[in-house]
């Protein structure tokens, strides 16, 4: 019965999608590393726009440098965060594993903590505002998230609960008898990739185009944070807990995933509301000496 | 009204003790400091843009682009001065006050660069056109001067402000930059007769000696916004010049003069407050702003 009622299903193989775009001899390019490498060129092309328009926090020479440092910044700390928070154990007995980044398994937290690392390495550096560069970072990150979240679907990773929607999926699941077709699932990597890449740019295009808000130092950072934590909040209603916090959700009412969400809804509409009296002022400087 | 005030101004220097009347950057280097302040903030603000250039309309004998492009220069502006003029006397005045600057007959002739723009009592200078009901009050010859051709509740209309503030949106709206507006007026329009005649410090009949007082009518900032609307910028709401100049800190400048200048405190109280008492000039003026959609929005507004 179960394979006759799931059989009206779309069929992850039927798709004909491979997690390999390209081959070339024994070297494989992978959609996941084309994801990095395209949400890293598109953001920086988006980032040459944003900064020439008025009230940019840096030249055209630190947004060169920035990229840089971001790139850097998002592949070892995607990497090191993958390490640390997902897979420290296996990683403490295999050190040489962690520079095989071709295997796959990158950190999202990790990457934005790394980002911000090379953001605030760079702003020290030139003594530029890093809150404000931040802004500006935070409206080109939605490309890279969109990618993303297109590889996570094409590699069938991170899937969603078990559902029959119309548009559910089935797909390829390690079970105790090898790789076969799973239950129909919501593909959330579709759904965050609408939400966290083109729902996410366009409210922060609105915001940077339409408003002063890139006048408002953390407004732009503060929504990308308050937003992608409500998108990712609302998405764990979709997704079926890990294993060995099933009864941490039961216990608590929410998965772990949302309550992780909650300090950033909180910090990101935090960061939004404080944003208008964080501004710098200019004082009159016109010296002491002449009263006329 | 126009063809007066062109002779007045071409005649002579009608400010100070010895003049007609006094404008506010007269009275202390505050309000000239505070102005280069808020141009200083919005020009640092939108990436101190190097090509932006420091104007002026009725630049008066310079005093105030004196105070305000001391307050620039030391925010790092390096940017030309150019004032807008049509008055050969005061234009000399400028040039010992503004050696380096460059003098335009016109808005339009500025160059197509961004504005750091104060107009500071120039709107009400320009001519207005008065009517009764629908007719336009006109003035006739009459026995023994000048008389009006017919009374009754007036309202005023400016098309010459209305241009000029047209101009300076759409200049703003094109190549950026910001423009303060400061001047005496209401704001929102309302009927009545404003046109005043002012000579030796005294208000004068307005039809006496026609060209030897200075005429000025007072400014509707309702119809200003509403002619900076049309050209493509953004205007701010209208505050009072108090409110703007504590807004801006007028205040914390007094006691850093002070402080520096212990001997001129009890002179430095008295500018801060005829600049922003109610009783004084503080309430009837009226400050505005029209931007660049593309620059930040001017600090003391909403």
């Amino acid at each position: 019965m179960q394979a006759d009622d799931s059989s009206q299903f779309t069929a992850f193989p039927d798709l004909g999608l491979s997690p390999i775009a390209l081959s070339i001899g024994p070297f494989d390019l992978r959609w996941y590393s084309l994801a990095y490498l395209a949400g890293i060129f598109i953001g920086y092309w988006y980032l040459l726009k944003l900064i020439r328009k008025p009230g940019s926090p840096m030249s055209r020479q630190h947004a060169d440098d920035l990229v840089f440092y971001a790139a850097l910044g998002i592949i070892l700390g995607g990497r090191l965060g993958y390490v640390l928070f997902y897979n420290l154990a296996y990683y403490a007995a295999h050190p040489i594993e962690v520079v095989k980044l071709w295997d796959g398994g990158m950190s999202f937290h990790g990457g934005v903590i790394g980002t911000s690392l090379g953001i605030l390495y760079l702003a020290r550096k030139e003594k530029l505002s890093w809150l404000r560069i931040h802004d500006y970072v935070a409206c080109c990150v939605p490309f890279g998230l969109f990618f993303g979240r297109l590889a996570n679907f094409v590699n069938q990773e991170l899937w969603g609960a078990e559902t029959a929607v119309p548009w559910a999926v089935r797909f390829q699941e390690l079970t105790q008898f090898g790789l076969a077709l799973g239950p129909p699932r919501h593909p959330s990597q579709l759904y965050e990739a609408v939400l966290e890449g083109l729902v996410l740019f366009a409210i922060l295009w609105w915001m940077f185009w339409k408003t002063q808000a890139r006048y408002e130092p953390g407004k732009l950072v503060g929504a990308f944070i308050f937003f992608y934590g409500l998108f990712r909040f609302g998405i764990e209603f979709i997704r079926e807990p890990d294993q060995q916090l099933v009864a941490f959700a039961q216990a608590t009412g929410l998965h772990m995933g949302q309550w992780l969400s909650v300090p950033m809804v909180l910090g990101g509409l935090y960061l939004m509301l404080t944003a208008k009296k964080r501004r710098v002022r200019v004082e009159p400087i016109a010296g002491t000496e002449s009263v006329a | 009204m126009e063809a007066c005030n062109s002779y007045y101004y071409a005649t002579r220097d009608p400010l100070g003790t010895d003049g007609d009347f006094t404008t506010a950057p007269e009275v202390s280097q505050m309000f000239g400091e505070m102005v280069g302040a808020a141009l200083a903030d919005c020009w640092t603000r939108a990436g101190a843009p190097s090509e932006a250039i420091y104007a002026e309309l009725g630049p008066g004998r310079g005093t105030l682009a004196v105070d305000a492009l001391r307050v620039l220069r030391g925010a790092g502006f390096h940017g030309e001065a150019h004032l807008v003029e049509t008055s050969p006397v005061l234009r000399e005045a400028q040039r010992r006050a503004v050696p380096d600057a460059q003098w335009h007959e016109s808005i339009g002739d500025l160059p197509q660069r961004p504005l750091l723009l104060v107009a500071n009592e120039f709107l009400d200078a320009l001519p207005v056109r008065q009517f009764v009901g629908a007719a336009e009050r006109r003035v006739v010859a009459a026995a023994g001067g000048l008389a009006f051709d017919r009374d009754g509740e007036i309202t005023e209309i400016s098309p010459a402000r209305d241009a000029a503030v047209d101009a300076v949106a759409r200049h703003v709206g094109a190549h950026g930059g910001t423009a303060l507006i400061i001047d005496y007026g209401h704001e929102r329009s309302a009927a009545g007769d404003t046109l005043q005649a002012v000579r030796s410090h005294r208000f004068a009949p307005v039809l006496d000696s026609p060209g030897e007082q200075d005429l000025t009518a007072h400014v509707d900032f309702a119809a200003v916004a509403a002619a900076a609307a049309a050209g493509g910028a953004k205007v701010t709401s209208v505050i009072t010049q108090g409110e703007w100049l504590n807004a801006l800190g007028i205040g914390a400048r007094a006691a850093g003069l002070a402080a520096a200048n212990p001997e001129r405190s009890n002179e430095l109280a008295s500018a801060v407050h005829r600049l922003t008492s109610r009783g004084e000039m503080g309430q009837l003026f009226k400050v505005i702003v029209i931007h660049s959609p593309e620059w930040p929005r001017p600090a003391g507004f909403q």
